[in-house]
């Protein structure tokens, strides 16, 4: 295997970072799982280069990120709808290129979602801390030297061979980016303190409408409802998720999202569907967001489809290897 | 020996996050059950559960649902919890756990809250170090930040409320109380505990075994260090 750096980062975005899909089993230490915002767009990344859905990948959110290839590889992107040009020429999102020495890639932030994918052939070579090499820039563990990336930053791909052709052909588009002319809906399902909104919330069952503030980062998204409910309930701390949705004193919400904390002590009144969670992560700041309660079942149902269509995707791509 | 009872409620809170909560007002009672619990799920292995996290009335199984699914197929996975509970016979062990002693200075130069501390509790600084100083604490859950311990313990006289208003960066090492707990700030970060004195040790390790210093049930006590001593610790 070579020791040449696959790209140097020449403009870096505000919060390019490589994640994996999270750092689990240390939760009850306090240590939160992290990873990507977006797994199913992170996962089509990977696919598309025929690599475990699992590898680590860059996240760019909203970046002008411009980067020179320094060795011939492969690489893929998935997520927002950014404009990407290599050497001045359009690629698409949801495909694979070829890059060569000297290449210039070139990122524009989207007319459609915040996240983008970028996978390489192998994954990107990566700090492992308690087995992920998704960065905590709290602790300064995992990524790239713990920190998002920089200008003058060298990153290297695991490993590079020659890919048939026909990976060229391959397509894949994310159908849950939030369009500019329609707003946006979240599904939720029930938490612990749901009872304790729904007695003193005037809210019929779903007419919640609230707004994603600038406030908002991978710890958690900031809501401002349209009609927030003040309330005075005191809890005690518990273990909490991805997706929980915490109701504030001040009657607005907080989304946890990747970098949540382990524990919340504010009143747990619903959880955004797993099969939702790409789609909130694909929310541009100051959009607004209509809130919908479904049941379990449902959202069970959903994240299956949803897990499935990854893995008819997975197969697909194997059998063209074949 | 210590009693087990099975938690009051389990909700499935997200697909992939089951929720157990106690309600017993006996506390002692609610302690071991969670931890008791806790260990029974760590010791088994089960390929679909990703973290197990304690606290004081809840306990939280972080799973994945597609793993689940691989094996039991359509199966309904708060039943599955709720049946194999049931039937575990889960009995409380002494686990081992660590007693750690630790080095504070309570100057006030590092411990912004300390004068504020004692005009609340009506008592001198020196007798809050005192105080802060003269029990074993344990810890009862971990949280809000990596390595963050909850520790239960503190003596009722230095029992006092949050500040209203969260502080914007508290120095990572920072020993707070709040309630009738105590914590160290493992890194820098808001906070609004108060904060009454500083540790040189860090609250993470290298050790991939035990990343943090602390770990649910352990034991600590402080020990006051004066400002030369501090220096001395960061300086080595």
């Amino acid at each position: 295997m070579s020791n040449v750096p696959t790209i140097e980062v020449i403009k870096a975005g505000p919060d390019d970072r490589i994640q994996d899909m999270g750092r689990f089993g240390y939760q009850h230490l306090g240590i939160p799982p992290s990873g990507v915002m977006d797994a199913h767009a992170a996962s089509v990344a990977n696919i598309l280069l025929n690599n475990s859905a699992s590898l680590p990948v860059i996240e760019l959110v909203l970046s002008f990120a411009k980067w020179r290839i320094l060795c011939r590889t492969y690489i893929s992107t998935a997520g927002a709808e950014v404009e990407i040009k290599l050497n001045g020429k359009i690629q698409q999102v949801g495909q694979v290129f070829a890059v060569e020495k000297d290449d210039e890639l070139q990122f524009s932030p989207s007319s459609r979602g915040a996240r983008l994918y970028v996978a390489v052939q192998g994954g990107w070579r990566s700090e492992v801390w308690l087995g992920s090499a998704s960065t905590d820039i709290w602790l300064n563990r995992g990524g790239h030297q713990g920190r998002r990336l920089q200008s003058g930053d060298l990153l290297m791909a695991q490993a590079s061979f020659n890919l048939p052709e026909i990976f060229k052909r391959q397509f894949y588009r994310c159908d849950y980016l939030p369009k500019h002319e329609v707003i946006t809906t979240i599904r939720m399902i029930p938490a612990p303190e749901f009872e304790l909104w729904s007695k003193q919330s005037n809210y019929t069952q779903n007419n919640i409408s609230g707004k994603v503030t600038t406030q908002s980062n991978r710890m958690g998204y900031h809501v401002q409802l349209q009609r927030p409910i003040a309330h005075q309930h005191e809890m005690q701390s518990s273990p909490i998720t991805v997706g929980a949705i915490e109701w504030l004193p001040n009657g607005n919400w907080i989304v946890l999202m990747s970098d949540h904390p382990t524990t919340g002590g504010y009143p747990w009144i619903g959880t955004v569907i797993t099969a939702d969670l790409p789609r909130l992560a694909q929310i541009t700041p100051g959009s607004i967001v209509e809130w919908e309660w479904v049941d379990i079942d449902k959202a069970v149902q959903l994240l299956l489809e949803q897990r499935r269509n990854l893995q008819i995707l997975q197969h697909a791509i194997h059998e063209s290897f074949r | 020996m210590s009693l087990v009872v099975p938690p009051d409620t389990f909700y499935l809170v997200a697909e992939e996050f089951l929720l157990m909560e106690w309600r017993s007002t006996n506390a002692a009672v609610v302690k071991s059950s969670i931890q008791s619990y806790f260990h029974w799920i760590q010791e088994q292995s089960f390929p679909w559960v990703r973290d197990c996290i304690p606290s004081r009335h809840r306990l939280g199984v972080q799973m994945n649902l597609l793993v689940f699914h691989s094996v039991f197929r359509h199966t309904n996975i708060q039943k599955y919890w709720e049946e194999l509970l049931f039937k575990a016979d889960i009995v409380y062990k002494q686990q081992a756990s660590k007693t750690h002693l630790i080095p504070v200075c309570y100057d006030v130069s590092l411990a912004q809250d300390i004068e504020e501390v004692a005009r609340i509790s009506k008592v001198e600084i020196d007798y809050v170090i005192q105080l802060h100083c003269s029990v074993e604490y344990e810890v009862s859950m971990m949280g809000f930040l990596p390595g963050f311990a909850y520790m239960d313990g503190l003596p009722a006289p230095m029992h006092v409320p949050r500040l209203s208003k969260p502080r914007r960066e508290v120095p990572a090492g920072s020993v707070a109380i709040a309630g009738s707990s105590t914590a160290i700030y493992p890194v820098a970060s808001p906070g609004g505990w108060r904060i009454i004195g500083r540790t040189p040790l860090s609250m993470l390790t290298d050790d991939i075994k035990s990343p943090t210093r602390f770990s649910v049930g352990d034991r600590v006590r402080f020990t006051s260090i004066d400002l030369q001593e501090w220096n001395n610790f960061m300086h080595q």
